[in-house]
């Protein structure tokens, strides 16, 4: 079940109910279902549970701020892996936009991107 | 350094604003954004709400159809379906998720106020979306189809192409399907990628028997929908999604209708034609100005509208006046319905000619993702090729 709304665009309770939602979220989860299993046969108990939440968020959030810090990629791959082989007519427009930025480059976003 | 400092503010920020709220929006089970404006949250904010490429220009307030009322673009289709159902008992709006009131807000309300046999939705299948408005139409029901994005217009293409568009020279007449319009949402919107982004036009100019339409505004928007909706031709009306919110103009409440293949001046000139439709009108626009202000140049400004049949006598009187021609549309420019202009206008001009015709439009790529800003037939790679069309 897709607890989660289709995406950031989309605001579900216009075609579901949160009462469904909240249903599959809070009863039938079947990932709380896992963890109560393994809670009723000592496999897992509460301490690890906010341990492993809290390492869990740790490296996400790490990974998360790490990749934001990189620059995108550079622009000359818009081009690239159309085909296999850029063909010329391809590579003339890939050179007409390098030679656009080195007049206009102020105008684009160029900081968040590889030199 | 710059990146690392932001980094850290945008921590603060995450603990400061709950870092709760934060955690949940990457997990997908955050508030409901628009399409037309993502998620913002810290630096992510910073990178990603770039100005747009263009500014709206409204028209000013038509007083000759009457009493007119503040709208967006989705307000304006919504209004000129709302008088189409009201006008015709026969009409029905069809597609996916039209019965909430659709992905961009298109058809709020109309089914509370017609029914749910007026206004329906369709399962995911675009083949089935138009093959089945075919047949409404055939039967002499005037169908209004939804295509969700106009990148999933694909798997629709052989019944739009092959039955749509040949109904009527197959039948010799006697029969069609000419109650058919297709709407769709229609090219960039800052963060569409590969297939929220695309402006497919030139695939169906290819084919004899269906109208192209595209609006660049509320008003244009409401009036060449009711004439397509109303054309006793099958009819697909693309609409820039970018405009959805961002175009705002004073629309007339009634119906009314604004012809279809015929071009609009919206500004005369003359030293150079610029030819647009939907969004890049505004671009264009833009580049005029700076061409005035720059170059000393005047530009006349043509929105095209009609794609096919398209309008050559308005696109030609002007290139016979002004000697020169500029067309511009995101979609990439091999095979763009730029090079059907240039061809049919070196063929009926070629004496008026000054300078060979430009044509500034996207790469032969597909449409890209983050690297959108380049790719784009933005005012600055317009105004270079006006600026190498003068000196030619």
């Amino acid at each position: 079940y897709r607890i989660g709304h289709h995406s950031t665009s989309d605001d579900s309770s216009a075609y579901r109910s949160v009462d469904e939602v909240n249903y599959w979220d809070k009863q039938d989860h079947p990932i709380s279902r896992l963890r109560h299993y393994l809670l009723s046969q000592g496999w897992w108990d509460e301490e690890q549970e906010k341990a492993w939440r809290k390492q869990s968020r740790k490296k996400v959030m790490e990974a998360f701020e790490q990749a934001e810090r990189k620059p995108k990629p550079n622009p000359n791959l818009l081009f690239s892996d159309v085909y296999q082989e850029m063909p010329s007519q391809l590579r003339k427009q890939q050179e007409s936009l390098a030679r656009h930025l080195q007049t206009y480059g102020e105008h684009y976003p160029l900081e968040h991107f590889d030199k | 350094m710059a990146a690392v400092g932001s980094a850290a503010s945008w921590l603060f920020r995450l603990r400061a604003a709950g870092a709760e709220g934060h955690w949940r929006r990457l997990c997908g089970a955050g508030l409901a954004r628009g399409f037309l404006h993502p998620a913002a949250t810290g630096k992510d904010a910073a990178q990603r709400r770039q100005v747009a490429h263009f500014t709206f220009q409204p028209d000013p307030e038509p007083r000759e159809y009457g009493q007119t009322q503040k709208m967006n673009l989705f307000q304006s289709i919504t209004s000129a379906l709302d008088n189409s159902l009201a006008k015709d008992p026969t009409a029905v709006i069809f597609g996916e998720d039209v019965a909430f009131g659709g992905v961009f807000r298109c058809t709020v309300g109309l089914r509370d106020k017609y029914g749910k046999d007026r206004v329906f939705n369709t399962p995911l299948c675009e083949q089935g979306i138009v093959g089945f408005g075919i047949g409404i139409a055939v039967t002499g029901a005037t169908a209004i189809a939804e295509i969700q994005f106009a990148d999933y217009i694909f798997p629709a293409f052989d019944q739009i192409v092959n039955e749509a568009a040949k109904y009527r020279y197959r039948s010799g007449d006697l029969f069609n399907c000419g109650s058919l319009t297709i709407r769709s949402p229609w090219g960039c919107v800052g963060h569409g990628a590969l297939y929220h982004s695309q402006s497919p036009e030139a695939f169906f100019a290819h084919c004899p028997g269906i109208k192209v339409v595209i609006p660049r505004s509320p008003f244009q928007a409401k009036g060449l929908l009711l004439s397509c909706i109303e054309d006793k031709n099958p009819c697909i009306f693309f609409e820039p999604k970018i405009l959805y919110r961002a175009a705002v103009e004073q629309v007339p409440v009634e119906p009314y209708n604004i012809p279809l293949s015929q071009a609009e001046v919206i500004q005369e000139g003359r030293d150079v034609t610029l030819v647009a439709w939907g969004t890049q009108v505004h671009v264009i626009r833009e580049v005029a100005s700076m061409a005035k202000e720059k170059l000393g140049v005047s530009c006349e400004i043509i929105d095209l509208r009609t794609i096919i049949p398209w309008d050559v006598d308005t696109v030609c009187k002007s290139v016979i006046k002004t000697g020169r021609l500029l067309i511009s549309h995101e979609a990439p420019l091999t095979g763009g319905f730029a090079s059907e202009i240039s061809s049919t206008i070196q063929e009926e001009c070629f004496l008026n000619l000054e300078a060979p015709i430009s044509r500034v439009c996207g790469y032969d790529t597909p449409f890209p993702h983050i690297f959108e800003p380049f790719y784009i037939p933005d005012k600055w790679k317009c105004y270079d090729a006006l600026r190498k069309m003068i000196n030619y």
